[in-house]
């Protein structure tokens, strides 16, 4: 037996190696150079020049924090299962959950206790006992104050129709689904009239994520300007935008004032630095569509600009 | 330099460190892309994709002392593709060839009349321990199996090969 696999061995390494060999290897490297070229989605964090858009992150770190001290919620709440979790947050977000498939974000709730609103995310698969959230992330940002959710492995969203009644919450001054092109998550962003302070909790059996709201301090008096692109309907157009942008610091989706929608490239302290940031993305990133630099405040919603503007 | 530095490179977008990984690893590939389907051009084809497969998602691999492993993996399914897609082919040419010349005894038919005869899946494991010599270990990571699987498929392959060799030879 060894002989034979010796034999064996002894052909494999006879395999003669072409000529050609290397040639193919580097064919495979120049193919991929294009398809990243053609795709200009180039999936790797943009490498920043200068110190000035890094200064950017610094100063513009999410003010809005987190509730100290924030025991006693549990019981308020009658519906609950056992707590998983409380989120850490670090620069606005965080994330908990299990990997799962074809769950369904089935309902949202909204309860007012004095100072404090919940929301109160539920999820249920049709095919077993939802005992446990499926993997989840939830961000804070800011310019307008806004929270966006978003939940993998999720086929359904039959809160969707839920996200009208956020709207009576004293904080909320809309809640809107977000396009994706990913058909196993779904998203929603909820915007803020004011900064809040939060919480979230995430609880199995059932499973349920739980975000506490109260009033927030910090409001931001400066102006940023926001790098974007112009508004859409959502769409696919939009949902690309997004995909050809992925890597961008600080990349979101917003609603604009009239309802339609956009991608913001990262948000910045000045004028120049947009316009910096502008030109990098085109440059270094491939991004070829429009951009536009606007000006906003903190709690303002970001303005209708068509792209023939 | 070693082989996790430049795979760490390599992974934050050093084009330079990738080309070396691959030009230490293109041999291995060809060989078993070879091993599988016998035929220069298309191995070579083989050897292409592969490459283009893992310089279009090195930034997705996490830890850079697997490159080799994750190398080998993606080798492995382009071959597999390769094979079901050409599946027909193959095949046909396969069992005339088999019929007319049974039990030639050079080392390189026998090589390959072994292989034949064994699954997908015990062939690969074959291929990888006794030809490519990898540790068990590193052959379950790259199939993605528990280590006992890969165990007992590889005790079926060597079970089978032997009788294949042994039938072999009383043609012969």
């Amino acid at each position: 037996m060894d002989k034979q696999l010796e034999m064996m061995q002894q052909a494999y390494n006879d395999i003669e190696i072409p000529q050609e060999l290397s040639a193919a290897a580097r064919k495979g490297i120049e193919r991929g150079k294009q398809h990243r070229r053609k795709n200009s989605v180039v999936r790797r964090s943009l490498k920043w020049g200068g110190s000035a858009a890094a200064a950017v992150l610094v100063s513009f770190t999410i003010s809005v924090n987190t509730m100290p001290a924030f025991a006693g919620s549990l019981e308020q709440v009658p519906v609950l299962g056992k707590l998983v979790k409380v989120l850490q947050f670090t620069q606005g977000s965080a994330g908990g959950g299990t990997i799962q498939d074809g769950v369904d974000v089935d309902f949202i709730a909204l309860k007012t206790q004095g100072e404090r609103d919940q929301l109160i995310l539920n999820f249920a698969n049709p095919d077993e006992d939802q005992t446990l959230a499926s993997s989840y992330n939830v961000k804070f940002t800011e310019y307008p104050y806004t929270m966006t959710i978003s939940v993998s492995g999720a086929r359904k969203f039959s809160a969707a129709k839920d996200l009208e009644t956020l709207k009576e919450s004293r904080f909320v001054e809309d809640a809107y689904p977000l396009i994706t092109l990913d058909d196993s998550a779904i998203r929603f962003s909820v915007t803020f009239k004011e900064p809040v302070a939060y919480e979230v909790k995430e609880y199995k059996d059932p499973a349920q994520v739980v975000i506490t709201l109260k009033q927030g301090a910090g409001d931001q008096k400066q102006p940023v300007y926001s790098l974007r692109t112009p508004s859409q309907p959502a769409g696919e157009t939009l949902a690309i935008a997004e995909e050809m942008l992925f890597g961008v610091e600080g990349l979101r989706m917003l609603k604009d004032q009239k309802g339609l929608f956009l991608v913001e490239a990262g948000y910045y302290p000045t004028e120049e630095a947009a316009q910096e940031a502008m030109k990098q993305i085109q440059t270094e990133h491939g991004y070829a569509e429009p951009l536009i630099v606007e000006k906003r405040m903190a709690g303002e919603l970001p303005q209708m600009i068509s792209a023939d503007q | 330099m070693n082989v996790e530095v430049l795979a760490e490179r390599a992974i934050a977008g050093d084009e330079d460190s990738f080309t070396t990984l691959i030009q230490g690893m293109q041999e291995r590939i060809y060989r078993m892309a070879f091993s599988y389907v016998r035929n220069k051009d298309e191995a070579l084809e083989i050897v292409q994709e592969t490459v283009y497969k893992a310089y279009i998602s090195i930034h997705k691999l996490q830890q850079p002392q697997y490159f080799a492993t994750w190398l080998t993996r993606i080798a492995v399914n382009c071959a597999l593709d390769h094979i079901r897609k050409s599946q027909k082919i193959i095949y046909m040419e396969k069992e005339p060839e088999r019929s007319y010349v049974p039990g030639q005894k050079e080392e390189i038919i026998d090589l390959y009349e072994a292989l034949d005869g064994l699954d997908e899946k015990s062939r690969m494991v074959i291929v990888m321990r006794y030809l490519e010599d990898l540790p068990l270990k590193d052959i379950a990571e790259i199939l993605e199996q528990p280590l006992s699987s890969v165990k007992s498929v590889l005790y079926r392959g060597l079970e089978k090969l032997k009788i294949n060799l042994e039938e072999s030879e009383h043609l012969g």
